[in-house]
């Protein structure tokens, strides 16, 4: 082959567009009632189920923190056919492994598998959710092994972080206060009869929606899900609990204590805003800009331009009701003032000064644009059918994302930071060296600084 | 089912591989150089992976931060790796973007020292040491990667260090060292390009002609440092015990294997997966399940090529339980494998489950650019995306206990234990 010869010092135009489409949605009904959810989609020969039930953990009682967790982990150990040997042993028979996963709102039940092996397979997961027999010395095994991972979670500075913030950032009366999977004492004093109940209240047809997304035809997705869930019954489901309220106003710094640690786990946040938020878009673009990919603002200050970090992120966890707007990060523990203070003139500037017109289009582009790119996976096109179900969004939402973003103005992406942020209002927590990092707050003169022991109220 | 490949060769020496697939309109470009932590030399452990970071730091035609700028504000993902044997950078694009994510590729594979200072490097420097402090010294059980490689390779060995290196010699590279690792190392005939996904093959091809044809061809890279072969036993257990930050106790045994690609590798594989693969798996239902020693246990193969590969298992402990009891445990379970053959249900259950993540992480035409890249480098055989998996279905429970007759032994592994630091050592 011969050289050509080729002018590098433009970056080469685009070629032409070729347009990305959600697959169709269709939707049908189960004898039982329960709601069906499918995209067929053109990839590899592969399927995934997503069962979404009315069991997240803000249907649980308080006083039982941790039992929607409890329960969902249960689900794989006994059935009135099999016990959990057996279980485990049929689905990787048919190179299944189950995700049951616990959110505030849902639990989710998922697999992903191949077509000829669809029906098998969701009939044992139909057994696994509606035949659970919680067998006592599973309960006891799941329930410590609960314990156990709480321990791990203190032990370990990220994990630490993300609970310790949001039990500053949220009323102790939210329920995001506390840890989703429950706290030593709330978990301990769980027993079988707790996941019984909760599964014979929560785990029903009634509010639940089957996902399907795979590269099979409708009606071999109706038969798998109307063999495996078409006789389901159940009652209504026990309704969602507890409101969200900030834990104060004003700037709060918190330092947990973890002597001799070499690196600051930094989190800077305040409650923000429920999915149906508005000014959703806006929102997603602005936090793009500040913190939500590499080339942001906080990425290529605290990283590209000083060095402080690894790396540096922003969001939004948006739930039915306000979660967490958080600032994330971990610094060498001698910089951890010096990167408190970069974070917090970074929300300023986002509320005092209008974005560059290459920033925001950048930014709309990159949200766009990457959109499609979780869709390759059956995974992916679940997950976002799973989101019109449960924050209630029209179908035509997934058709008009890029539109929507791609639309968004300078004006809109100023007041969403002016209403969004609050710098003045955050709460701002280190876990880090005590002695090296108390004098670094200190002379933020941002107001006293907490101390609390990791191990604090467990 | 089989994925469709062709194969290229420029004369400066880079291998092509394509792969179409019109399902999504999008497209994943991927590279692997030849290089990786086993190409190190004595004081400059991590300095492969501290250069993976320089590459994106602009070169000739690409400004400074602008290399992921560049891709993010098309709407694509991207990034690089590094490893024992390899680096690889990547990054999928809209279909029409193909051209920017050659362009990138090809400034950076061409074009990079005019654009490195020391002031990027001593950035990236700072960096890179933060990502250590995250990943190994502030992390429970963070170290545990470079302490089993030290203890299951000789100090010769390329896989003696960690990817990461040390904090010592990070500090020690120079941009002399930069200069001379990208001359070394960074060439199209020390490369592998693969595009995959939503292209035609002669678009792409013309493209990748005129992006890439014109870098020169570089020198033929030295030999690895070090000696490469290894005896397959360790000639002896060694035992480390590390009192640190960490909740629970853990142990973790390794031992050396045969390397990847060769028949005893997925020997090794199935049976490691036989141990620890999934809730019916020998090590979860006895330490788990049954008599309730472990928290959790995980085990696998690392895939490297160099010499011997390594298997290694880790179980952590109840709160309560010893990690003596555990270790019985796990041992009994190794013994078993090693003296009565296990079933052949459970290795085709094994090979079953191997399929099926195979195919569902495959959907992605990143992870299969990937894998096509790295079946070429290291086999100079891309089809082996489509080949491996007879491979895994050639094992039967003959081979896997022979694996485990040969290679499980007590006095051959490396066994590192983590003990929560006990109160009265915290300091004030």
């Amino acid at each position: 082959m011969t050289t050509s010869v080729v002018d590098r010092s433009v970056p080469p135009p685009p070629g032409a567009l070729r347009p990305f489409q959600f697959p169709p949605i269709e939707r049908f009904e189960l004898a039982s009632g329960l709601p069906v959810v499918f995209s067929k989609t053109d990839g590899l020969p592969v399927v995934t189920f997503s069962l979404l039930l009315p069991a997240g953990a803000l249907r649980e009682d308080w006083r039982h923190a941790g039992l929607a967790t409890l329960t969902g982990s249960l689900l794989e150990s006994g059935t009135r056919r099999s016990d959990a040997a057996e279980i485990a042993r049929k689905l990787e028979t048919l190179g299944v492994r189950v995700n049951v996963g616990t959110s505030w709102e849902v639990s989710h039940v998922d697999f992903t598998v191949v077509p000829e092996r669809a029906e098998a397979a969701a009939q044992i997961v139909s057994e696994l959710v509606t035949e659970s027999t919680f067998p006592e010395d599973e309960v006891e095994r799941i329930r410590n092994e609960q314990l156990a991972a709480i321990l791990q979670r203190r032990a370990e500075p990220r994990g630490l972080a993300n609970e310790m913030a949001a039990r500053f950032i949220f009323a102790s009366d939210s329920p995001f206060s506390r840890p989703l999977a429950g706290t030593v004492s709330t978990v301990s004093a769980l027993g079988r009869g707790d996941a019984a109940d909760f599964h014979k209240r929560a785990f029903t047809p009634q509010s639940s929606t089957l996902v399907v997304a795979g590269n099979v035809p409708l009606d071999a997705a109706r038969k798998s899900a109307g063999s495996a869930f078409g006789a389901w019954t159940g009652g209504d489901p026990v309704q969602a609990k507890g409101g969200v309220a900030p834990r104060q106003d004003g700037v709060h710094l918190v330092l947990v204590e973890r002597p001799g640690a070499v690196q600051s786990e930094i989190r800077i946040g305040h409650v923000g805003v429920p999915r149906n938020v508005p000014d959703y878009f806006p929102i997603l673009v602005m936090n793009t800009i500040l913190g939500g990919a590499f080339s942001s603002r906080l990425n290529m200050n605290l990283r590209e331009k000083h060095g402080f970090t690894y790396g540096v992120r922003s969001s939004f966890v948006m739930r039915r009701m306000p979660g967490p707007f958080i600032v994330s990060t971990a610094v060498q523990t001698e910089v951890t003032g010096s990167a408190v203070s970069e974070i917090l003139g970074e929300l300023r500037r986002m509320r005092d000064t209008p974005v560059a017109a290459a920033e925001l289009t950048d930014a709309r582009q990159y949200v766009a644009g990457t959109f499609p790119l979780r869709l390759q996976t059956t995974d992916g096109v679940a997950s976002r059918l799973a989101e019109l179900v449960i924050y209630g969004l029209p179908d035509s939402y997934l058709d008009e994302f890029a539109e929507r973003v791609l639309a968004v103005d300078e004006a809109e992406v100023l007041e969403a930071a002016q209403r969004r942020l609050h710098p003045d209002g955050v709460t701002i927590l280190v876990v880090g060296d005590p002695a090296k990092v108390r004098p670094q707050l200190d002379a933020l003169d941002l107001g006293p600084v907490e101390v609390v022991a990791a191990s604090v109220n467990e | 089912m089989r994925f469709p490949i062709e194969r290229y060769e420029l004369d400066n020496g880079l291998r092509v591989v394509l792969s179409e697939d019109h399902s999504q309109p999008v497209v994943a470009v991927n590279l692997w150089y030849n290089v990786g932590s086993r190409n190190e030399r004595n004081g400059r452990t991590g300095f492969a992976h501290l250069f993976e970071h320089m590459m994106f730091q602009g070169s000739e035609n690409v400004a400074d931060t602008q290399h992921i700028a560049h891709i993010e504000r098309v709407g694509g993902s991207m990034n690089g790796s590094t490893w024992l044997d390899r680096t690889n950078y990547f990054e999928t694009v809209p279909a029409n973007r193909l051209e920017l994510a050659l362009w990138l590729e090809s400034d950076r594979m061409g074009f990079l020292l005019p654009a490195m200072t020391q002031e990027k490097l001593d950035n990236q420097r700072d960096v890179v040491k933060n990502e250590r402090r995250w990943r190994v010294d502030n992390q429970p059980y963070g170290d545990w990667d470079e302490r089993i490689q030290a203890m299951t390779y000789p100090p010769d060995h390329p896989y003696h260090h960690s990817v990461i290196g040390s904090m010592e010699d990070l500090d020690a590279a120079t941009l002399d060292d930069v200069r001379a690792f990208f001359s070394t190392y960074y060439a199209p005939n020390n490369a592998v390009l693969t595009l995959c996904g939503d292209f035609e093959r002669e678009t792409a091809l013309e493209m990748i002609e005129r992006y890439f044809g014109g870098i020169p061809r570089g020198p033929e890279p030295p030999a690895l440092p070090g000696k490469v072969v290894v005896p397959r036993g360790l000639g002896g257990q060694v035992v480390e015990t590390v009192e640190s930050d960490v909740g629970l106790a853990r142990v973790y045994v390794a031992f050396r294997i045969p390397p990847y690609g060769s028949d005893g590798f997925y020997a090794a594989d199935v049976a490691t997966h036989v141990l620890t693969a999934g809730k019916s798996s020998r090590l979860y239902t006895t330490l788990v399940r049954e008599q309730q020693v472990a928290q959790s246990v995980v085990g696998f193969a690392f895939p490297i090529v160099t010499g011997a590969s390594i298997a290694v298992f880790w179980a952590t402990a109840n709160p309560q339980v010893s990690l003596e009891r555990v270790e019985e445990a796990l041992w009994s379970e190794l013994d078993r494998l090693r003296l009565d053959d296990c079933s052949e249900e459970e290795v085709s259950r094994v090979v079953v489950g191997i399929e099926a993540r195979q195919l569902i992480s495959l959907q992605q035409v990143g992870e299969r650019a990937d894998q096509m890249s790295m079946f070429t480098m290291l086999f100079d055989d891309p089809e082996g995306i489509n080949d491996e998996l007879d491979r895994y279905r050639g094992v039967d429970a003959a081979a896997v206990r022979e694996f485990a007759a040969e290679c499980l032994m007590a006095e051959n592994a490396a066994v590192l234990r983590y003990l929560p630091r006990s109160r009265g050592e915290e300091a004030a």
